[in-house]
């Protein structure tokens, strides 16, 4: 009976780890790795509906203040990359999370103005943990998330 | 010990046909016109605030280590390795990555795309690191 009990116990704290973990996959191909991830952390397209990734990859000259542009055939890619995994293409618990309260006819122009990200990061613990850890960029995730690039987001 | 010797005159004797690839690079730029390295205008390069590309980017040091034996980091937070050849050996060693960086930060810090003699300029410098 106490076995039972433990055994439960468990499954049901996995189970509760599973709700709460934003899970993504991991990105593991070298062309992604390579255009993106040289400057930054490689961001899970399932964050932002194709629309955003559209405007993003159009137009890397002008890269969130940085002139990132790369071939038009690596940049081709790159977004057909993002489209086949975008958040409302997709129907994973993250994607359907990121697509809440989206506004579909002005579609986020970055990661960090997205519903689902301004929710997770707006409270006074937050800006307490930015200021201690002095992130440089809220780019940054694996500063506070450490196992971001691996595709998971617990609240650390 | 006559076999060390031999073994060490060999290596030496072998080294200028080992090339660099860094200096097929430069004799690319110097097919583009570009003259003989000035040094003093590469390190000039490296350190001069430039304000005329983009403005969060107007310097090299902006992302890059204060000297170029110091490693950056990149606004996105990034370690980016020391630019000195002495401290990150493969430096300027890929022409696709040199021409990408070139292009893009040239534009990004200096508001255009860099000479010829600049990226001479610029390399030969920083391989003398």
């Amino acid at each position: 009976m106490k076995k039972t009990i433990f055994i439960a116990a468990i499954i049901l704290g996995l189970g509760a780890t599973t709700v709460q973990a934003e899970r993504f996959t991991p990105i593991k191909d070298a062309k992604i790795l390579d255009a993106c991830g040289e400057c930054h952390m490689t961001f899970y397209p399932q964050m932002l509906p194709q629309a955003s990734w559209r405007n993003i990859i159009n137009d890397l000259s002008n890269h969130f203040g940085e002139d990132a542009s790369i071939d038009a055939t690596t940049q081709a890619y790159v977004l057909n990359y993002h489209l086949n995994d975008s958040a409302d293409v997709k129907s994973t618990r993250a994607a359907r999370k990121w697509m809440k309260r989206v506004n579909r006819a002005k579609p986020p122009t970055r990661i960090v103005t997205a519903p689902r990200f301004v929710k997770k990061h707006n409270d006074r613990d937050f800006d307490r943990m930015w200021n201690r850890l002095k992130v440089k960029s809220k780019a940054d995730c694996t500063k506070c998330h450490k196992d971001a690039q691996r595709g998971l987001f617990d609240d650390d | 010990m006559k076999i060390l010797l031999i073994l060490a005159l060999g290596i030496l004797l072998s080294s200028p046909a080992q090339a660099d690839p860094r200096d097929d690079i430069i004799a690319g730029f110097k097919a583009q016109g570009a003259g003989d390295a000035n040094l003093a205008n590469g390190q000039k390069m490296y350190s001069t605030t430039y304000g005329s590309g983009k403005p969060d980017t107007p310097k090299c040091t902006t992302c890059h280590g204060a000297t170029p034996q110091q490693g950056g980091q990149t606004r996105t937070g990034k370690a980016i390795d020391p630019m000195a050849v002495s401290r990150t050996e493969n430096r300027f060693t890929d022409k696709k990555m040199v021409d990408k960086w070139f292009r893009r930060n040239c534009k990004g810090v200096i508001g255009r795309e860099c000479t010829a003699q600049e990226k001479v300029d610029f390399l030969t410098f920083l391989a003398s690191q």
